[in-house]
């Protein structure tokens, strides 16, 4: 379907612009890897094993010149790992490598059509927190502290409902392809945190201001039809969220106050036309409330859009297309006005 | 190298840290000394930001205030006199998840490590340096230091500093790609903090000029300024240090400056009637050497795959 | 080819005459600027990839800009081929072939080449429009001539601009092509090692090379009538051809290492340039520090924040470093120094090779610090060392210098390919978190070792200190404490110690001499020591490779031996000099050490030429001195 063929081409756009963030989960992947490796080698040993381990390390230049078992037992032991808490760190470990093998997958999650957009976040977001239930599964059992009860699935799903503070400072970005239908985003404030990072790739036709309602003072949170513009998603300092939307959406750009004088909502288009028709289980009061949300806390900031430049730069809209959306936003403002009146 | 630090860590995430979380050694400054002053308004700091001690180091160099890592409960690195500059590049290139401090005085940032502070401010690396400044080296006992005033007698100098005293302020507006650039003073506790606040939450490298009394040797220097407040101009601005609300009845003289205002920042900083606190210059859009440095891991095995394409090229 | 060194027939096929020889010493020799090298360069790696042994040395001019046709300005390569590996620079030259007659006169009056030599000189000059010039070549060929050798005039300009407009940069490929021929090298080898050397560069000028070299093959076959054989002896294949620089480079990313902090200094520049290439693939910076103080200062706050880092320095930078060595000693940051050697004091011979840092390496950090000092011995060594130095440094938390030098730096060798290993690059730090109550310097009372607490360790927090500390590094001024930490301190050398094997005697366990040596000099010690057995001296050698911790067994090596000497490229006192008595005779580095170390009365040879020792000089101390030893 040539839909799809667009949104796939997209989403890899995407993943493309989401690279610093992807390669800082992966990196953080590849150095609790290692670094439980490590742990292993150290820890389940054996005297002979830790002498063989220590030749490895000191390489050809030893040979010859260095008594290898002699310098083995100098090495400070590793922290530790009680034998029988063993099988577990295996398993985190392979946990751990399994994620790396998955390599961008990782940061992927598609909505089938009438699919809950909240529970597919949250099950890709627990994918890929598997990362942290392993470091988690690591340090209770090397502290004793783990329980089957409590702690047995954490390698297959640890979903952000349990990631603490760090963990969300550390968090995977997420791709989600989504069908307009389906574009209920109010679920997804739960995991605007940290340094949460989502990509929404929109299919079909979507309600146009559907990511207006997640607009709170420290959310970035973007509608857009361009790719690149996702790298103000990419780059936002902690949570954001970002919509590749169809064509005549609302296209917005929020960001956290970042001084005086600084524009923190910037619209840059309206749609031409009004919300006609209840998408899937959207209805049309439910869209034209997501434009008038965003159309008030626009006049609320006193920021019609003309002249306003985010840290963009923005040069998608220049001033005239700037001064058509103010003029359409007034104009919005206007008719909202009326219909209440009429109401 | 590779920005990322694991996951493995204890449990224990969301603890709150207190005051007592981050008080070290008790402090052994003299009496009345200001350096008292900026320990507790970088401990205020680290209780307010929540930072936690284990990522947190202070890094030091030697002079009374390079004492200043001790007294904190977190890691810190004193080290050679002049030289915690390098040492903390060193510390935030290979892991830049810590949260990096650097304390030094002036004879250690603008004498014998006047490179370093030069270069540190033009790599633009994210940390906090203070530069506490008594005018005088305090440790080895009254030595002309070279923010002395011209005229200042000390025990290297019995006739006075022969030479006019060096504007930190000024000259590190001068250096290429300085990104943030403050002066506060340590007897003004709320300014103090603030301008701390501001320097820690800044993406860069935050020079901090901390006018600093020095009960013993340089007590008079700043004996007016302390007793008239009328000397001294604050630098009002949102993107800056505003002036604290408790400040602004008994510090009248505000001076409204736009810290992205670098022409008009040098002349504030040039004129040296007047005491100026506040930031002078503040640019979070400059390049930053650790993000420009920052690459990926790398797993073990993948670097001996790359290796070998590397050796491939001098196989024979 | 000298006597000594070579077995050579000569043979007659066809109209060339065919020299047959075990090894042989080739230098191509220009004004800097007109590609010497790369032509030097290219033949040594030809001959490595047809199976010769290969040890190749830049000639260095000491200035960056000499005045054309100086005698200071002669800049070029010297390769030495053999049939069977060769691991020195050798004696003197065989084959010379120079761009001008005065460079080549630069190489005659340092005695650099063989009586009985074929010299390969451009005829250019003897013609010139400029009298001195023309005056110049007349009274250098009267000099060379009066030498014996067998000199032979080329028109290299004149055939070179049958190709190109501008021949001065094509006589390189020309004097190339020259030297397959006489060696009959593997033309089609050739020609691709020379699109390798050029493959930044445009396609036409790899074919413009590859035309000179046709040329030049071309010329020689037709006016030349003595060609060498060198036979390859070797397998070449899973071999290795870099300098030691290059070796070290490698070796660093091997060993896992992720931060490299330097400032530009001769000749330790190119390790640098090395890793400029492709550290950043691993994950590596090359950190360019404003100076030398900064280098090793950003290193080590980066060893002491997680994975061991390294600097790399030359005399003059380990000299601006000592404070910064002190404090990593003193705290226990484990970092990995690498200096390599020029000649000093002060800025010295910056280009040349030394050994004269030793003392420095060990000793230069005022106060008492203990430390590991380390000295490959080859260029493979320089790789494999790395790895080592880095694994000793993190398990004893402390400061290893790794000792090369400008030999080693730019000589260029084939060596066996290692099998890579990720156990190499070792284990991650330890960032578990730290029971409650365990001092950061949780010294171990027997061996003085303790773990390292990096920050990002729960539980860990303390501040490191250059001032005396005690075991929870706090500031200590108590004399039993300090007593107590240097003693830690110390212990971990001793402990080290414990775990090094007695050094493997070169030949004979026992006899008249012992030569000892360290580093660079190796090969030329062996070869040296082989040509003396051959002749029935009583001669052996060993080598070290821990200078501190001293390896073990020594006294015992020495005492099988009637005279122990070493054999080392730094200054030392003759006795037969003016006022120079056995009581103030200031001696080698290493037999300085080795006194005081084992109180045997070790003597020295030692040369400061600013170049790498020859085998037949250390033959010639090596006969002289069993003669005068009393030998049997």
């Amino acid at each position: 379907m040539p839909s799809e063929k667009k949104s796939e081409e997209l989403a890899s756009r995407a993943l493309e612009v989401l690279g610093r963030p992807r390669e800082e989960f992966r990196s953080t992947l590849i150095v609790t890897s290692e670094e439980l490796r490590s742990l292993l080698d150290a820890g389940s040993a054996t005297a002979e094993a830790r002498a063989a381990r220590t030749a490895a390390e000191l390489g050809a230049f030893a040979v010859g010149h260095i008594d290898i078992e002699k310098f083995s037992s100098f090495q400070q032991k590793g922290a530790a790992v009680p034998v029988s808490e063993a099988p577990r760190l295996d398993a985190a470990s392979r946990t751990l490598r399994s994620l790396l093998e998955l390599g961008d997958d990782l940061y992927f999650v598609r909505v089938s059509s009438g699919g809950d957009l909240r529970d597919s976040v949250s099950h890709g977001l627990g994918r890929a927190g598997r990362a942290f239930g392993a470091a988690r599964t690591v340090e209770l059992a090397r502290s004793g502290k783990y329980d089957e009860e409590v702690h047995g699935g954490w390698l297959d799903s640890f979903p952000p409902s349990l990631w603490n503070r760090r963990e969300w400072e550390l968090a995977p970005p997420l791709i989600v392809e989504v069908d307009g239908a389906d574009l209920r985003p109010g679920g997804l404030m739960e995991f605007l945190d940290g340094n949460q990072k989502i990509v929404l790739v929109v299919r079909g036709p979507a309600p146009p201001a559907a990511l207006a309602r997640l607009i709170t003072p420290g959310v970035t949170v973007l509608q857009t039809e361009d790719p690149a513009e996702l790298s103000l998603v990419a780059e936002a300092e902690g949570p954001a969220i970002g919509a590749l939307m169809p064509p005549d959406s609302c296209r917005f750009v929020h960001v956290p106050a970042t001084g005086e004088g600084r524009a923190r909502l910037t619209v840059h288009h309206m749609p031409d036309e009004e919300p006609k028709r209840a998408l899937g289980g959207i209805s049309v009061f439910q869209q034209a409330d997501a434009l008038r949300h965003l159309a008030t806390l626009a006049a609320g900031w006193g920021l019609a859009a003309a002249g306003d430049v985010g840290p963009s730069g923005d040069g998608a809209s220049g001033p005239a297309g700037a001064a058509t959306a103010a003029d359409k936003l007034a104009a919005w403002i206007l008719r909202q006005a009326d219909l209440q009146e009429a109401g | 190298m590779s920005h990322s630090c694991s996951l493995l860590a204890p449990v224990d995430e969301d603890q709150e840290f207190h005051l007592d979380d981050y008080e070290g050694a008790r402090a052994r400054w003299c009496p009345g000394c200001g350096d008292h002053s900026v320990l507790t308004a970088a401990q205020r700091l680290l209780v307010d930001e929540q930072l936690k001690p284990e990522e947190t180091v202070f890094v030091s160099g030697i002079g009374c205030s390079s004492r200043f890592p001790h007294y904190m409960k977190t890691y810190g690195f004193h080290g050679l006199h002049g030289r915690a500059l390098p040492v903390a590049t060193g510390i935030k290139l290979h892991r830049p998840d810590l949260n990096v401090f650097v304390v030094m005085g002036d004879g250690d940032c603008v004498s014998i490590g006047a490179g370093h502070w030069v270069h540190a401010t033009r790599y633009n690396v994210d940390m906090v340096a203070m530069m506490l400044d008594n005018n005088i080296y305090g440790l080895t006992k009254m030595q002309t230091s070279p923010t002395t005033p011209q005229g200042y007698k000390s025990n290297t100098q019995p006739q006075g500093s022969w030479l006019p005293a060096l504007n930190p302020i000024e000259a590190t507006l001068g250096i290429t790609n300085a990104s943030f650039v403050a002066q506060t003073a340590e007897w003004i506790p709320a300014h103090l903090f603030a301008t701390l606040q501001a320097a820690y939450r800044h993406n860069g490298f935050a020079f901090v000029r901390v006018l600093q009394r020095c009960p013993v040797f340089t007590a008079d220097i700043y004996m007016d300024a302390v007793r008239n407040p009328e000397m001294i101009d604050m630098l009002d601005h949102p993107d800056g240090v505003p002036v604290p609300e408790s400040l602004r009845q008994i510090y009248p003289n505000h001076l409204r400056h736009d810290p992205l205002n670098l022409s008009a920042a040098r002349d504030l900083a040039a004129d040296t009637s007047r005491i100026r606190l506040g930031v002078f210059f503040r640019d979070e859009g400059l390049p930053r050497y650790e993000e420009t440095r920052h690459l990926p891991a790398h797993t073990a095995d993948d670097k001996i795959r790359i290796l070998n394409e590397e050796l491939d090229q001098y196989a024979v | 080819m000298a006597e000594d060194t070579a077995v050579k027939t000569r043979e007659q096929t066809g109209r060339a005459q065919v020299i047959r020889s075990t090894q042989c010493t080739v230098e191509v020799v220009s004004d800097s600027g007109e590609g010497a090298q790369k032509c030097g360069q290219t033949f040594g790696a030809v001959s490595a990839k047809m199976g010769n042994g290969v040890w190749t040395v830049e000639i260095i001019p000491a200035e960056i800009q000499p005045p054309p046709r100086s005698p200071a300005g002669a800049s070029g390569n010297r390769i030495r081929i053999g049939e069977r590996v060769v691991t020195n620079w050798g004696d003197r030259t065989n084959v010379c072939i120079a761009f001008n007659e005065q460079v080549l006169l630069a190489r005659h009056r340092l005695d650099a080449i063989e009586d009985d030599a074929i010299l390969l000189v451009e005829n250019m000059w003897a013609t010139h429009s400029d009298e001195d010039i023309r005056a110049e070549w007349t009274a250098a060929m009267e000099e060379l001539g009066g030498a014996g050798y067998r000199i032979i005039e080329v028109p290299m300009e004149q055939e070179c601009l049958t190709v190109v407009d501008n021949a001065r940069k094509g006589k390189n490929m020309f004097a190339l092509g020259i030297l397959c021929w006489m060696f009959d090298r593997d033309m089609d080898l050739t020609r691709e090692q020379i699109a390798h050397a050029f493959r930044k560069k445009a396609a036409e000028i790899t074919e413009r090379n590859h035309q000179l070299l046709e040329l030049g093959y071309a010329w020689a076959d037709e006016n030349l009538d003595v060609r060498i054989d060198v036979r390859p002896g070797l397998s070449a294949e899973n071999t290795l051809v870099m300098n030691g620089n290059q070796a070290a480079a490698f070796g660093a990313v091997a060993a896992g290492m992720e931060m490299a902090a330097m400032y530009p200094i001769t000749p330790a520049t190119s390790v640098s340039h090395q890793l400029g290439e492709i550290f950043y693939k691993f994950g590596g910076i090359v950190h360019q520090a404003e100076d030398e103080i900064a280098a090793v200062g950003v290193a080590i706050g980066a060893s002491y924040s997680g994975k061991v880092a390294f600097t790399i320095t030359s005399g003059p930078g380990l000299a601006l470093k000592t404070e910064f060595l002190g404090l990593s000693v003193m705290a226990e940051i484990p970092l990995v120094v690498v200096d390599v050697q020029r000649g000093g004091p002060s800025t010295g011979l910056p280009t040349k090779v030394e050994q004269s840092d030793l003392l420095a390496a060990l000793f230069g950090q005022p106060g008492d610090a203990p430390h590991v000092v380390m000295a490959p011995a080859t260029i493979e060594e320089c790789f494999h060392a790395m790895i080592t130095a880095r694994r000793i440094a993190e398990t004893f938390r402390t400061l290893v210098v790794v000792m090369t030098d400008a030999n080693l730096a730019t000589g260029v060798q084939p060596f066996p390919r290692p099998t890579l290993d990720p156990a190499w690059q070792g284990s991650a730090p330890d960032m578990s978190a730290i029971p409650e109550g365990k001092p950061p310097y949780d010294w171990d009372e027997a061996t003085g070792l303790s773990r390292r607490f990096i920050p990002g360790t729960p539980g860990g927090m303390h501040t490191l200190t250059g001032l005396a500390h005690d075991g929870n590094s706090r500031v200590a001024y108590a004399s039993a404490i300090n007593q107590k930490s240097s003693e830690m301190r110390s212990r971990k050398m001793a402990v080290l110690q414990s775990t090094l094997r007695p050094p493997e005697v070169y030949g004979a366990e026992s006899g008249d001499l012992l030569v000892v040596g360290w580093g660079s000099t190796k090969g030329a010690i062996e070869e040296a020591v082989d040509r003396a057995r051959a002749e029935g001296v009583s001669v052996s050698s060993l080598h070290l490779r821990f200078l501190s911790p001293m390896e073990p067994g020594l006294k015992a090596i020495f005492s099988r031996f009637k005279k122990v000497m070493t054999v080392e490229i730094n200054y030392s006192d003759e006795l037969d000099m003016p006022y120079i008595t056995e009581e103030n005779r200031r001696r080698g580095q290493l037999a300085w050490l080795l006194r005081a170390q084992t109180l045997v009365d070790v003597d020295c040879w030692t040369r400061v030429l600013g170049e790498p020792l020859r085998p037949g000089a250390i033959h010639d101390v090596i006969r002289s001195n069993v003669s005068k030893g009393g030998a049997a």
